[in-house]
């Protein structure tokens, strides 16, 4: 169907550029706001895409069409109606448990506090348990790297519990072969090599795992080396920068790790660092921290400067931005260094300063003056800034920086240190190129991967995957049958960490234990169970493997309290102040002193961990797939991010397919413009293009294709995290195109003009001075007449009055909140085609506008829930009265009664109502209505629903309820024992997992109530307020506090617009 | 009365007898057993599109409406467009028959009974769409004012709900307007019968009308009301549908001009629709004496006096946009005009405002060909006027982040394309077993029938 | 004109005549013979014409039918029914809230109430007018005659009926002859058409009838009878979802459950439990002897007390604690062997026992009693304890226990 005559289709919509008379617009006037590049540049290219249809990939397709087989997979022939058997319900049976386990009441969801750790630090989360199943992630309030917040990865990861892909049994290729095997056959062959092994003193063994914090697995690791003496363990983890470790060894001759106080900083200073981003160590702490201290009713605001090659979300929140190559950060510091020490006179100890590098880009009128007014800031606040170094900065920057913090005398007030007993003698790469070699040489006998996929995250120059095959016996533990399972001689199911006893430490070392939520879904076991199976214990227990590795915790009392409170008290690690050894003189390469920009072959190339599927993964969330990315909207993809001027001196164009070069290796993806990105550099994200993700991620022994391109195919152990010398060729446009959730539809010359007027008046912003001025000033950025109406309000919200508001101060953009909106109430995935179509489900979207100049714009984020506005535009079209209000001034979906006109989407501002074009919940699950299957895996995907909320069917409208049921619950909670409902004790999940408290839900009728507070603030608004329909939701304008010395550049837009 | 103001026929030929001359040119077409070639290549035609149709409507009941276009934010695509388009096309049947009635345009009765029947089937299409481009529709009756145990009723307030009594009321009182209209004619038929099939069949719906005075007194009694009730329901139907759109708060369709301009664009492409089936319709059922070149030449003239209505709508509508200084509706239009729709919009411009001025040239529209091509023309601008209202609306809402562009799927073009099949199935049929011209109305208008006021 | 009889169809000799018909060729003839028949009073007689003569009404002298008024009526009921439906349904029955709107306002009901005015006034107009002309009328006499099959192509007729007073067939038919008609025909009753329905034609109908019945005779079993089968639903939609509500079933698991168990060791958010005296009845290693300081002793707590006592331990022990509740009574009526009767809980070792054990043994069960622990919050146990003291009390007090009105209230 969707082939047939797109000529037909052509003669309808065709020769939209020719009438369109956009094309003769040139860069005439350049709009301050614009929704994406593609609209300001004018290009031929973007005309043709302004108007064009979609290409084969995103053209219509029926459901069970190969685009959608990524989700149709496990449904079979099911669209057929399964005989008259389907006409009738199906009989539910009610199965209690026997005995029920003391303070269980069915159907109501407990918490439980563990952890979830990535590259070996811990974030502590609760997970409610509903009828003993996990069903959503919380953050843990009084973990010190949560403070309560969840990132948009930990919410998904429920759905990787349930993902139907992962791998349910031990596998085995010894025999050449795939074949399925168990345990027990495992333990035997294992058992047998090591035993081998033992007379050499495990010479022949090695063990590969994954940045771990857990103090019970580093006990195993103890045994295990006890054991085996001569064996070696290698840690590799492919999203490790090496820069922080070396960097404080260089400074203070051993590694330590830093940890800031970014509330006693009154200047804050990121060198290509994202400080706020849930990947960076403590980042959702950082993003509370930060924000916290923008709050201009306060009067005072920190001032963050970020300075950076690609849009990060902390450039996003910064007052200033300078968009700098990564590889020139080095030379600004050592430039930082002279002239800080030429005026701060530094401690003798402290050895010579840096001298002056002769860079070509600091000659830049741009960045001498932003220079020049950073360090007078720094120099204005001594001992009240912070300065803090990207993880994938070299060694000599993490340095510099340390040195640059001790002139400034900010250690012990905005740094503290501890030692990072963790820190291995040498970087990842070059402990697995160690291992490779080995390998190669044929020495190693037995070798144990302990999670991870090494080989489809190696390094290019290192050939590991292929060398795995070189040892005797290959042993890989992990969720999914992946790239590198498919290499070795046993592939074991591994437990997901919801479903596994196990300890795990925070940044800052604070303890936390990981309780199971569930029993392993598939048998998995985990790396603790695995090492102490190795070493003789048949039967392991994890609970009391964990349970000895803690001593002090043996007592009931003190167990019993570390589990329910999800941190141990006083674990984390003390803090030092160590003594600071002169930095040598950096050495800076051509790269490092180059000017701005750079031509083609000099280019700059930044690998960054994606920050959605992480190194990969996450590939087969289909969550995290289609969560649009915080900065492009991209969805279900990567490219490579490139800034406007380069692309132009490249002659690419947005959307391109081109390839990137770094010495002999090259990958193909799709370019992005991306505005305000570093001149000369390039970013792309890692963990795309896998081929044995699963039916989500991609899977080519199925034709699922890989989703987006693979980035570690040009990522070597040189340039590992910075790649230099890097050229690009362009293709053209290709039929392959992104789709993402805001920028696929351009909106031609006309739209800019439009989006520039309207803009000011939907993202509100001012600056510090203007908002001490005239704190009302957001009042006057829209006249409109006096909102009178025609009769007066049948009902006056005098019980409940339910509202929110939103601090466009505080969003950071992370999008945390749509993924935990997803997973509370829901919310299908639609599949890439259907994105592209503009059909995603979302009921919260955040959207982001640039502003300013291409060159360096700044980024606005505006989440948009449904208002629920008391005079709501969508209750009167609606024939059947399926939306209507509630007398707490909710705007309810009946969703049973919904026959789907969409007349209520028309009609709705804000466009926040979603509709199921095809049946997509029951789609991704691989079911249908009239085939109520019993496919196990289509039952174990099902367990990821919230049995609290309706599962949509087809032909249905929804949108936002302000999580009703969360309401409800805690509404019959507090009427069981006759009690008024306290204020914040009901959190909409978006509110709950904000890591900046950005978003706060309440009852407007309770006067103490913070919502109340917050919409009384004089920067509080409603958005299109002047249409009075009376929006429930109002946004807090968003305040800078620019420098006065850089202000010209930071006019306020109400005077352009 | 003004009975001898117009003489719509041409003399008959000497010694004839006018009646049976009428009678016999009527009834000869439903009578024949071997009509016109064109007609079966027609009829075969619209078998096939009505074949498609059918099919693309059940594929998308089937998958869902996601099989057509529809998007979000332009959740409203093809099928209302087309919804809106048939609705519009009824109205000129209503209007000859019932307005012009009443004011006595006498030469309407060559021309009414089919334009009637073209409203009909084209109300019939238009309802078909409604019905199908609801996300559940196995659930129309929703909207119907059903007892339930639900105990939940319409939501009278939803202009949906309006459009659903307006448009089920017009269908209803055009059949019964058109079905009692034929009563004399099937008794006409009934007489001339051949066949015992043909006798029992017309005698049925005939009713056993005898054409008694006393009969006719009352009979002329109920037409008269019916036109009467007939008049403001098809000026009440349209504006009810431009309240689909009118009472939204979406710029560019937040307008009140909206009503009139709705019936005046209605009736425009309603003619137009007429003269596309009257041209071939007189070629080739030998109806050039009964529907004369005179017939098409008032019919363009109202083609031209509407169109020059619906031109004056298109300005006003941007004069209003630029007079309320209403920021976002003033982009709504710049951008309809010259946005990523501006085709459309040109498209419809010049098809509607532009192409029909042709007629001010008498020599035009007095050659049935060139009224048959602006016919063409203007059918399809109508229907690039709903297109474009709907569809550059919504896609430049409120938000900037929420804009889009709507691109119809092949399956939106099958339904649109099929439901001409649907149309012109039903139209030939009637063509070939019903009075295809009220005969007892137009012996009633013949001189013949007035020659006695010269005896007194 | 006698030729004329011969091509009229034979009648039976004894038919009656119903009346004599005149044809003419124009309509001013019959225009001016209508008028000549009008004035000679006759009553029962009319033209057929091919179309609606011009002035044939004052001609024959027809007065103006009453059908308007019909019609105003039927307006009249749709306006008003267009009312009513649209407030009991949106205002009254089922008030909703809409945008903040007022749940009654005219304005947005008018277009329906217009549109229900037009439909019911159309629809009693074409029946009004079947009616008045009592149509449908199947057979008649003159059909039988055939030159007036031209009435509906280019003939005109008039005929007098021979049940008309004034009617005399010699006078009359002279009459009609100095209307200088086409031609005159005497037409006889009607003896030739059944005046019933064709036996096939009703049986159909019949059977049409009966089964329109069926669905509704279905429907209406379905709600007065009970049926085993689940609901029928051909398209389920929302029905039934996907979800795993509370205890349901998910073959996943071995045992069918969609419930999981809760894992060994593991501990909710805040049920840390540190207080040994409250979640344990334990003092150090030794059976609490006291009420934990959550417990408040106090009416309150002893009344909670009571209730769940009776909600959860009358059934075995009884009201008064005695053993004797109702499970016991019933267990000893079946005299089996193997039933181990309640305890008496105001015996003597029972009321030495420490309230900790007491508690104990009611979290985790004892003999056959089984644990109480999940079913009874932890302080309503403590509870249960604090009014099961009173009952033993209640059995070793004597008189001077009881204030002293009690005590004369016992006099």
């Amino acid at each position: 169907m969707s082939s047939i005559d797109a000529k037909k289709r052509l003669s309808i919509l065709s020769n939209a550029p020719a009438a369109s008379p956009s094309s003769s617009a040139g860069d005439t006037a350049k709009p301050t706001y614009w929704r994406s590049l593609a609209e300001l540049e004018q290009s031929p290219e973007f005309l043709e895409f302004a108007a064009r249809e979609f290409a084969a990939p995103l053209e219509q397709e029926p459901p069970n069409s190969p685009g959608r087989r990524r989700f149709m997979q496990i449904m079979g022939a099911s669209m057929s109606l399964a005989g008259l058997d389907a006409c009738r319900w199906r009989e539910d049976k009610i199965l209690p448990l026997s005995r029920r386990p003391e303070g269980t009441i069915p159907g109501t969801s407990r918490y439980f506090a563990t952890a979830m750790e990535l590259n070996g630090n811990a974030v502590g989360l609760y997970a409610s348990s509903y009828d003993g199943r996990p069903t959503k992630i919380e953050g843990n309030p009084s973990h010190p790297d949560s403070l309560g917040a969840a990132s948009a990865y930990h919410q998904a990861s429920v759905l990787g519990l349930y993902d139907p892909d992962r791998s349910d049994s031990v596998v085995t290729h010894a025999g050449g072969a795939r074949k399925t095997s168990s345990w027990a056959e495992f333990g035997k062959v294992a058992g047998a090599a090591l035993t081998a092994q033992r007379a050499a003193g495990g010479a022949g063994v090695r063990v590969l795992a994954e940045r771990s914090s857990s103090p019970t697995l580093a006990e195993q690791k103890r045994r295990f080396l006890a054991a085996f003496p001569a064996a070696k363990w290698v840690t590799f983890e492919p999203i490790a920068n090496d820069g922080p470790r070396a960097g404080s060894a260089l400074a203070f001759g051993r590694a330590h790790r830093t940890h800031y106080a970014f509330e006693a900083a009154q200047v804050i200073v990121t060198l290509d660092a994202d400080v706020v981003h849930p990947t960076f160590p403590a980042g959702l702490a950082n993003a509370r921290v930060i924000t916290k201290g923008r709050a201009p009713e306060a009067g005072e605001m920190s001032r963050v400067y970020a300075i950076e090659s690609a849009v990060t979300l902390t450039g996003g929140i910064s007052d200033h931005r300078l968009a700098l190559r990564s590889s020139a950060i080095k030379a600004l510091a050592a430039y930082l260094d002279s002239a800080i020490s030429a005026k701060a006179s530094p401690l003798p100890e402290f050895g010579a300063a840096q001298a002056a590098p002769a860079a070509e880009f600091l000659k830049d009128a741009k960045v001498a003056k932003f220079v020049e007014a950073l360090v007078g800031d720094l120099l204005a606040n001594v001992g009240r800034s912070v300065i803090v170094p990207g993880q994938h900065q070299p060694a000599e920057v993490h340095a510099l920086v340390h040195r640059l913090n001790a002139l400034l005398g900010n250690v012990g007030r905005t740094v503290f240190y501890t030692e990072d007993t963790a820190a291995e003698a040498t970087s990842d790469v070059v402990a697995l190129k160690a291992l490779t070699d080995e390998l190669n040489a044929g020495t190693v006998d037995t070798l144990l991967i302990l999670g991870g996929n090494p080989a489809f995250t190696a390094p290019a120059d290192i050939p590991f995957a292929d060398a795995i095959g070189k040892a005797k016996n290959s042993i890989h533990l992990s969720l999914y049958e992946d790239e590198t399972s498919e290499r070795v001689g046993w592939h074991l199911p591994a437990a997901h960490y919801l479903e596994s006893w196990g300890d795990a430490q925070a940044f800052d070392g604070t303890l936390s234990i990981v309780q199971p939520l569930i029993a392993p879904l598939h048998g998995g076991k985990s790396s603790i169970e695995l090492l102490a199976m190795l070493l003789g214990n048949a039967e392991p227990n994890a609970l009391e493997l964990v349970r000895a590795t803690h001593p002090d915790l043996s007592g009931e009392h003190p167990w019993r309290k570390a589990l329910a409170a999800g941190i141990v008290e006083g674990t984390a690690a003390a803090r030092v102040t160590p003594k600071l050894n002169p930095v040598p003189a950096v050495t800076l390469g051509e790269h490092e002193l180059a000017g701005l920009g750079g031509q083609n072959g000099k280019l700059e190339l930044l690998f960054t961990a994606d920050p959605k599927i992480i190194d990969g993964r996450f590939a087969n969330n289909a969550w995290l797939q289609e969560l649009p990315e915080s900065l492009t909207k991209l969805t279900w993809d990567n490219a490579v991010f490139i800034s406007p001027r380069t692309a132009k001196e490249l002659g690419v164009n947005d959307a391109d397919s081109i390839t990137v070069s770094v010495g002999s290796r090259q990958v193909t993806l799709l370019a992005l413009i991306a505005p305000g990105h570093a001149d000369g550099s390039l970013r792309i994200t890692l963990g795309y293009g896998r081929k044995s993700a699963g039916h989500i991620g991609g899977l080519v022994s199925e034709n699922i294709d890989p989703v987006g391109g693979n980035a570690y195919l040009v990522r070597s152990s040189e340039g590992y995290e910075i790649a230099t010398g890097v050229s690009v060729q362009s293709h053209g446009t290709v039929n392959y195109r992104v789709s993402s959730t805001q920028d696929i539809y351009t909106v031609g010359d006309i739209g800019q003009q439009g989006t520039q007027e309207r803009l000011p008046e939907l993202v509100r912003e001012g600056t510090l001075e203007e908002f001490k001025k005239k704190p009302d000033f957001v009042e006057e950025i829209v006249e409109h007449n006096p909102l009178l109406s025609l009769w007066v309000p049948p009902v006056s919200y005098d019980g409940h009055k339910w509202g929110m508001s939103i601090d466009l101060n505080k969003c950071i953009g992370c999008s945390a909140c749509v993924t935990a909106c997803q997973a509370e109430n829901n919310i299908p995935v639609v599949g890439k085609e259907n994105v592209a179509k503009g059909r995603e489900m979302l009921w919260l979207r955040v959207d982001r506008y640039y502003k300013g100049e291409p060159e360096d714009a700044e980024v606005s984020f505006q989440p948009i829930p449904c208002q629920q506005c008391e005079n709501a535009p969508c209750e009167q079209v609606c024939p059947v009265g399926a939306t209507m209000h509630s007398h707490e001034g909710l705007n309810d979906m009946v969703y049973n009664r919904c026959i789907g006109t969409r007349y209520c989407s028309n009609n709705c501002p804000y466009k926040v109502r979603r509709f199921n074009y095809f049946n997509y919940n029951l789609d991704t699950i691989g079911i249908t209505p009239y085939t109520p299957t019993d496919d196990p895996k289509a039952k174990v995907k099902a367990m990821v629903f919230n049995p609290e909320v309706t599962v949509r069917s087809r032909g249905v409208m929804e949108k936002c309820t302000f999580c009703v049921q969360r309401i409800q619950n805690v509404k019959i909670k507090a009427k069981n024992v006759k009690r008024p409902i306290e204020d914040g004790e009901i959190k909409t999940a978006c509110q709950q997992t904000c890591p900046t408290g950005a978003i706060v839900f309440g009852d407007l009728n309770d006067g103490k109530a913070e919502v109340t507070g917050l919409h009384k603030l004089s920067r509080s608004y409603a958005l299109l307020g002047e249409l009075n329909n009376r929006p429930r939701v109002q946004y807090l304008a968003r305040i800078k506090n620019p420098n006065p010395a850089l202000t010209p550049a930071q006019a306020p837009k109400t005077e352009q617009g | 009365m003004a009975i001898s103001d117009v003489n719509p026929f041409e003399a008959p030929p000497k010694g004839a007898n006018m009646f049976a001359q009428i009678t016999d040119n009527v009834s000869r077409i439903a009578e024949t057993d071997k009509p016109p070639r064109a007609w079966y290549i027609a009829f075969g035609f619209a078998q096939i599109l009505l074949i498609i149709f059918f099919s693309s409507l059940g594929y998308v009941v089937w998958n869902g409406i996601g099989a057509w276009g529809n998007m979000m934010p332009v959740a409203w695509g093809f099928p209302i467009v087309n919804f809106v388009f048939w609705i519009g096309i009824g109205h000129a049947g209503t209007l000859i028959s019932a307005v012009l009635f009443l004011f006595r345009q006498n030469w309407r009765t060559a021309i009414n009974r089919f334009a009637e029947a073209m409203t009909i089937f084209a109300v019939v299409c238009a309802g078909i769409f409604p019905g199908m481009h609801i996300g559940r529709p196995w659930l129309p009756y929703y909207m119907f004012p059903i007892p339930n145990q639900m105990d939940m009723w319409p939501q009278f307030r939803s202009p949906l709900e309006w459009d659903v009594f307006a448009v089920s009321t017009y269908a209803t009182v055009s059949i019964l307007f058109w079905y009692m209209g034929m009563i004399p004619d099937f008794a006409t038929f009934r007489d001339r019968a051949t066949t015992t099939a043909r006798r029992v069949a017309y005698g049925i719906v005939a009713m056993g009308w005898r054409g008694s005075s006393r009969q006719w007194h009352v009979y002329e009694r109920a037409y008269l009301i019916l036109a009467a009730l007939a008049t403001p329901l098809v000026l009440s139907v349209h504006s009810v549908v431009s309240f689909d759109f009118a009472t939204a708060q979406l710029p560019g369709w937040h307008a009140t001009i909206f009503p009139p301009y709705f019936v005046a664009g209605a009736i425009f492409g309603g003619f137009a629709m007429v003269v596309t089936l009257a041209v071939p319709a007189r070629q080739f059922f030998g109806l050039k004496r009964i529907i004369t070149i005179r017939h098409l030449e008032l019919m363009n003239k109202v083609i031209m006096a509407t169109g020059l209505i619906v031109g004056y709508a298109y300005g006003m509508e941007f004069f209003i946009a630029w007079y309320s200084g209403g920021k976002y509706e003033q982009f709504t239009f710049i951008n309809r005009a010259f946005g990523p729709y501006a085709w459309a919009y040109w498209t419809m411009i010049s098809c509607n405002v532009i192409l029909p001025q042709l007629h001010w040239i008498p020599k035009f529209r007095q050659n049935p060909w060139c009224t048959l091509a602006i016919g063409l023309v203007v059918n399809v601008g109508m229907w690039f006027e709903r297109f474009v209202i709907i569809c550059t609306s919504l896609s430049r809402d409120f938000l900037p982040s929420s804009w889009g562009y709507f691109v119809p799927t092949p399956v939106d073009l099958a339904t649109l394309g099929g439901s001409f099949g649907l149309f012109f199935t039903l139209f030939l049929l009637f063509c070939r077993y019903l009075p295809m011209v009220a005969m007892a109305e137009v012996k009633a208008f013949s001189p013949a029938a007035h020659s006695h006021a010269d005896h007194h | 004109m006698s030729d004329e009889h011969k091509h009229s169809p034979a009648q039976p000799s004894e038919a009656p005549l119903h009346g004599l018909l005149a044809e003419y060729d124009r309509p001013e003839q019959v225009l001016a013979a209508a008028k000549k028949i009008r004035d000679a009073g006759f009553t029962k007689w009319d033209t057929f014409t091919p179309f609606p003569v011009h002035g044939i009404d004052d001609a024959m002298g027809i007065k103006m039918t009453i059908l308007p008024w019909f019609t105003l009526c039927a307006g009249l009921t749709g306006l008003g029914s267009a009312i009513l439906l649209q407030w009991w349904t949106n205002a009254f029955d089922y008030p909703w809230l809409i945008s903040g709107k007022p749940m009654w306002s005219i304005p947005a009901n008018v277009p329906i109430m217009f549109e229900l005015t037009v439909l019911l006034s159309a629809i009693t107009t074409l029946v009004g007018m079947l009616m008045l002309n009592n149509l449908p009328l199947p057979s008649h006499p003159l059909d039988h005659v055939r030159r007036f099959a031209k009435v509906s192509d280019d003939k005109f007729f008039l005929l007098i009926e021979a049940s008309d007073p004034k009617f005399d067939d010699a006078d009359t038919r002279a009459l009609l002859n100095g209307t200088h008609p086409a031609a005159i025909e005497a037409v006889f009753e009607d003896r030739i058409t059944v005046d019933k329905l064709p036996t096939g034609l009703v049986y159909g109908l019949i059977i049409v009838a009966v089964m329109a019945v069926v669905p509704f005779a279905l429907a209406a079993k379905a709600r007065y009878t009970k049926s085993s089968g689940t609901r029928i639903h051909i398209i389920q939609d929302m029905d039934s979802q996907p979800k795993y509500k509370a205890q349901r079933e998910n073959p996943f698991f071995a045992d069918n459950r969609a419930t999981r168990p809760a894992i060994d060791g593991t501990v909710a958010v805040g049920d840390a439990r540190e207080d040994d005296h409250f979640y344990k009845g334990k003092q150090g290693d030794a059976w609490a002897r006291t009420f934990p300081s959550e417990i408040t002793l106090s009416e309150a707590t002893m009344d909670r007390g009571r209730q769940r006592f009776g909600i959860y331990c009358t059934p075995c022990h009884g009201q008064a604690g005695l053993g004797d509740g109702m499970v016991a009574k019933r267990a000893d009526s079946l005299a089996q062997g193997s039933w181990i009767p309640p305890t008496n809980i105001t015996q003597d070792y029972l009321r030495q026992m420490p309230v900790g054990q007491l508690f104990s043994e009611i979290s985790n069960g004892v003999r056959n009693m089984p644990a109480y622990g999940p079913q009874i919050k932890t302080e309503d146990r403590w509870a249960i304890i604090m009014y099961v003291r009173a009952l033993q009390r209640s059995k070793s007090g004597n008189v001077n226990d009881l204030p002293p009105d009690a005590r004369a209230s016992l006099k």
